[in-house]
């Protein structure tokens, strides 16, 4: 849910929370805690990387962004999502059918 | 959002729980997020968000942070033979343990400095033992330790034993030094030789890899 909240551009630590909250249609609430230990994995496995830093209200407000290799891990994850979501569709047609 | 004096000096107690290195580099950021996700008039951190501060920081310490993102990590170090030691360590590449480490999504393969590839577990099309005799080409010299190339192919050991075959569907770009070199097959020698090949090869009766991640919500 991170990469995906990256997909789109550059974010911040609450935008990203903000960002999995919303696309998730508020069933995942990541703490702080949580979201640090993530994006230090991610940084450690090159999927995703510091774009840019800024001083917000004197606070610091560190940017991060999806490396090639993190969009890249993306897609391939989507595609096999897309990919099961399709087989369990064409699956249910038939029952589908009979229950209507 | 809110400006409490009272709630910031809180968080920097918790966040005093996390190691001196995690703190330098993070805490005025999670401190930053942990204010503007403040409600309006609150003067003390929620007991969920604490506990997950506290929990986070206590596996840091520990070593055990799973980077909250999946449970089923598992690493598999590279085996070195004592003869290998000694050379593989002089050219820096056995500061950081070899090993294999798998994630929900990846497989990373580091030996050092010399060696890093970061595959998606998508692009290993399968993984089997392998004998020293299969090796073909300059591989088949019994004395290669370390980090040895051959075209699209990576040989990554410290021993001649214990040899695991990755195949990949695809090429993958992997870092060699200061190099970056295609690859489709990677062979790396393992102290747990089955283990990984078993890993590599999960059942197609093993739960999927999503159902193994944490909801830490």
């Amino acid at each position: 849910m991170i990469l995906t909240a990256l997909a789109a551009g550059s974010q911040h630590g609450y935008g990203i929370i903000s960002d999995v909250k919303a696309i998730s249609a508020g069933r995942i609430q990541l703490k702080a805690g949580t979201l640090y230990a993530a994006l230090e994995r991610l940084r450690a496995d090159k999927l995703i990387e510091v774009d840019r830093e800024e001083i917000v209200e004197s606070r610091l407000r560190r940017y991060y962004r999806l490396t090639p290799a993190g969009a890249e891990l993306l897609a391939t994850e989507a595609t096999r999502l897309q990919s099961n979501v399709h087989v369990a569709m064409s699956r249910l047609k038939p029952t589908v059918r009979l229950l209507t | 959002m809110t400006d409490s004096a009272g709630l910031e000096r809180r968080y920097w107690r918790l966040l005093a729980c996390y190691p001196r290195a995690f703190r330098r580099e993070h805490e005025q950021e999670i401190l930053a997020v942990l204010m503007a996700g403040a409600d309006e008039g609150q003067h003390r951190p929620r007991l969920g968000e604490a506990a997950n501060l506290i929990r986070h920081a206590l596996w840091l310490r520990l070593g055990l942070s799973r980077g909250g993102i999946m449970i089923n990590e598992r690493t598999f170090p590279i085996s070195v033979d004592s003869s290998s030691r000694t050379i593989i360590t002089a050219f820096g590449a056995g500061r950081r343990a070899p090993r294999v480490r798998m994630s929900a999504s990846t497989v990373d393969v580091r030996m050092g400095w010399v060696f890093h590839a970061t595959i998606p577990r998508e692009a290993v099309a399968s993984a089997r033992p392998l004998n020293r005799d299969e090796l073909r080409g300059p591989f088949r010299i019994s004395v290669l330790r370390g980090v040895n190339y051959w075209p699209r192919t990576a040989l990554v050991n410290g021993a001649s034993t214990g040899l695991v075959e990755i195949t990949l569907d695809r090429q993958k770009w992997v870092r060699m030094g200061p190099f970056r070199a295609p690859i489709r097959r990677l062979i790396v020698s393992a102290e747990d030789q089955s283990g990984l090949v078993a890993a590599l090869n999960p059942s197609p009766l093993a739960p999927d890899d999503s159902t193994l991640k944490s909801r830490d919500s």
